[in-house]
């Protein structure tokens, strides 16, 4: 076991050097970036001399290996919009992002298993009809435009909760809430599916022929197998959490990570776009890992060793 | 085993054939999410192919003296703006029509793009395996590791917003899925009998790649495609209501509830009817999706 949380451990830098590259690659494509900080008719001279501080004059792979060995000594540049090192500004909204984030997996993961459980466990009922068909349309629905109504119905006509920006517990309830009913559908599904497929299984049978009570067979044997493909799909779903991160943060004006990549798009803010993909990556990496581990300390057959 | 095969094939057609217009109706009445989605993409494409005829305005046409106004059936003389207008006096109803097209156009380019790509992939990775299927896989999990909205986000901020550059992000995006399912599929199909006759008549690679691999896996691809449509439009919907994704000043129903955000209070109009049009999209072709797989895909039905 712990030998293989050490070989996944030691599969991380890969994964990062991996992401590093691309957005490398991505930004040499981008052509001069001495365009962005001289005016168009600054001299020559000044101009190569530019590229030189830079380390813009050196051959491709060095270039590459200096941005990595920036990037581990937590230098990513200065942001321009900001007047402030880019990693500074990442980490100072990494908070927001976090509380509402947590909050809203955990509840969302909480609820997804037990509605889901609920909804095999009462097949056919109006209580798994209306779970399965909110699940269905809330898959189908813009995140963002659930949100935008939501705004609509509670702050700007019932004046019950605020509109954006973070503060008090009324500022968590309808961000959370839209992230729930995007969240929520996927984990709910599956573990129905699960649930309904191991429910036909002959261990079910063998333990009901035992004369092993329907309680304790649903949660001593079919929970604890039908978490296992749940886990894995919610450590998949980090990196659609954080899509859903990143739109429910700019709906409801909340300062977080999400919101501030998406700003650094709009002013051009190349160093503040690099620290919040990398710490972004970072983290969707780390929560796989936490599902895959998680996932092997559940199932004695997934290989270890 | 012949016999039997073409026995049943041929009384399931008979059966059709007499039914006639009931034995449709009984058809349509067994597969209803496959009808009812059908229907519902059939009304979006037709929207989308003759948004020009159908749209009452010029969907570009600024009228600053009729600045959010209001759905209203009635006007002097004038068109009326069935759906209102937004802050710049352009017609709603005219704007989602051609925001339809613009986003079914995108889609469709990014799902041609990596489904071609992916499919490829994921098929040399299954029938070569060894060297080449390492990197084809390893390169998957290193995109699956990076989410596509910070790809998007990356791929904006050094290329700028535009079409071609909005069909690329979603195709990189979506290459993935493709690549495994093909993946798996080649893995197993490849070990059927009638691969192996295949071999053993002197077929080439190619040959066996393309006429009996990918035939045979073609009913999961179909399905997966068409579920990707719908998570396309909502992806493409959320990177323009983010500004990464459709360039103002063209339609876009994300970019048309970026606005309808900003004037909830005075409009709330604005943010009303593209939302409805994405969930009324993507809704039809879930329902056609999952239609497609009780049909095509019997292994993926789920209780």
């Amino acid at each position: 076991m712990s030998r293989y949380v050490i070989r996944r451990l030691l599969q991380i830098p890969f994964a990062v050097l991996g992401i590093t590259l691309i957005i490398f690659v991505l930004i040499r494509f981008r052509g001069d970036p001495t365009a962005l900080y001289l005016p168009p008719d600054a001299p020559p001279e000044l101009r190569e001399q530019m590229r030189h501080n830079l380390g813009l004059d050196l051959p491709l792979p060095v270039q590459y290996i200096r941005f990595v060995s920036n990037m581990v000594q937590g230098d990513f540049g200065m942001s321009m919009w900001h007047r402030q090192p880019a990693l500074d500004v990442v980490l100072s909204y990494i908070p927001a992002t976090v509380q509402l984030m947590g909050l809203a997996l955990v509840l969302g993961a909480v609820l997804g298993i037990v509605l889901g459980l609920l909804s095999a466990t009462n097949k056919g009922s109006p209580l798994d009809m209306v779970l399965v068909s909110i699940s269905v349309f809330g898959q189908s629905m813009p995140s963002f435009w659930l949100g935008i109504m939501l705004i609509l119905l509670f702050a700007v006509n019932l004046r019950w909760l605020p509109a954006s920006g973070r503060g008090g517990w009324e500022h968590y309830v309808l961000p959370t809430f839209t992230l729930l009913m995007f969240l929520v559908p996927p984990t709910l599904l599956l573990v129905r599916s699960s649930v309904l497929e191991l429910l036909r299984e002959d261990f079910v049978l063998v333990a009901r022929s035992k004369g092993l009570a329907d309680r304790a067979i649903l949660y001593g044997h079919v929970l604890k197998n039908a978490l296992r493909p749940t886990i894995t799909s919610l450590g998949m779903q980090m990196g659609r959490a954080m899509g859903g991160a990143v739109i429910t943060e700019t709906v409801f004006a909340w300062p977080g990570l999400g919101r501030l990549s998406v700003q650094a798009v709009g002013n051009r803010d190349m160093a503040l776009v690099q620290a919040s993909v990398v710490i972004l990556a970072v983290w969707v990496i780390l929560c796989n890992l936490i599902a895959d581990v998680a996932n092997a300390s559940l199932d004695p057959r997934i290989q270890t060793d | 085993m012949s016999i039997s095969l073409s026995d049943s094939e041929g009384s399931s057609r008979a059966n059709r054939a007499s039914g006639g217009v009931a034995g449709a109706v009984h058809w349509a009445g067994e597969h209803k999410s496959l009808v009812v989605g059908a229907a519902i993409l059939l009304v979006v494409v037709l929207v989308a192919v003759f948004a020009p005829v159908l749209a009452p305005r010029d969907p570009l046409e600024q009228d600053l003296f009729n600045r959010l106004q209001p759905p209203s059936l009635s006007s002097e003389g004038d068109t009326p703006f069935l759906l209102g207008t937004d802050g710049f006096g352009r017609d709603i109803l005219s704007r989602i029509l051609f925001a339809t097209r613009i986003s079914l156009t995108v889609v469709v380019s990014a799902i041609a793009v990596s489904s071609s790509t992916g499919i490829l992939l994921g098929l040399m990775a299954g029938y070569y395996e060894g060297r080449i299927g390492t990197v084809i896989m390893r390169a998957v999990d290193m995109q699956m590791a990076l989410p596509a909205i910070l790809l998007a986000v990356t791929v904006i901020a050094v290329f700028g917003t535009s079409l071609p550059n909005l069909v690329i992000v979603l195709a990189i995006s979506g290459w993935v899925t493709y690549t495994r399912i093909m993946y798996s599929e080649t893995l197993s199909i490849k070990q059927m009998e009638y691969v192996m006759a295949a071999r053993a008549l002197g077929a080439s690679n190619l040959r066996i790649m393309l006429r009996h691999i990918l035939r045979n896996a073609f009913g999961a691809l179909i399905v997966v495609a068409t579920l990707q449509v719908g998570n396309l439009i909502l992806f493409e919907a959320a990177l323009s209501f983010l500004g990464l994704g459709v360039p103002p000043p063209t339609p876009s129903l994300g970019s048309m509830l970026s606005e309808g955000r900003n004037v909830l209070a005075v409009a709330a109009w604005l943010a009303t009817f593209p939302g409805m049009t994405i969930v009324f999209m993507v809704l039809g072709i879930n329902y056609l999706g999952s239609g497609l797989r009780e049909i095509l895909d019997p292994k993926l039905r789920i209780g």
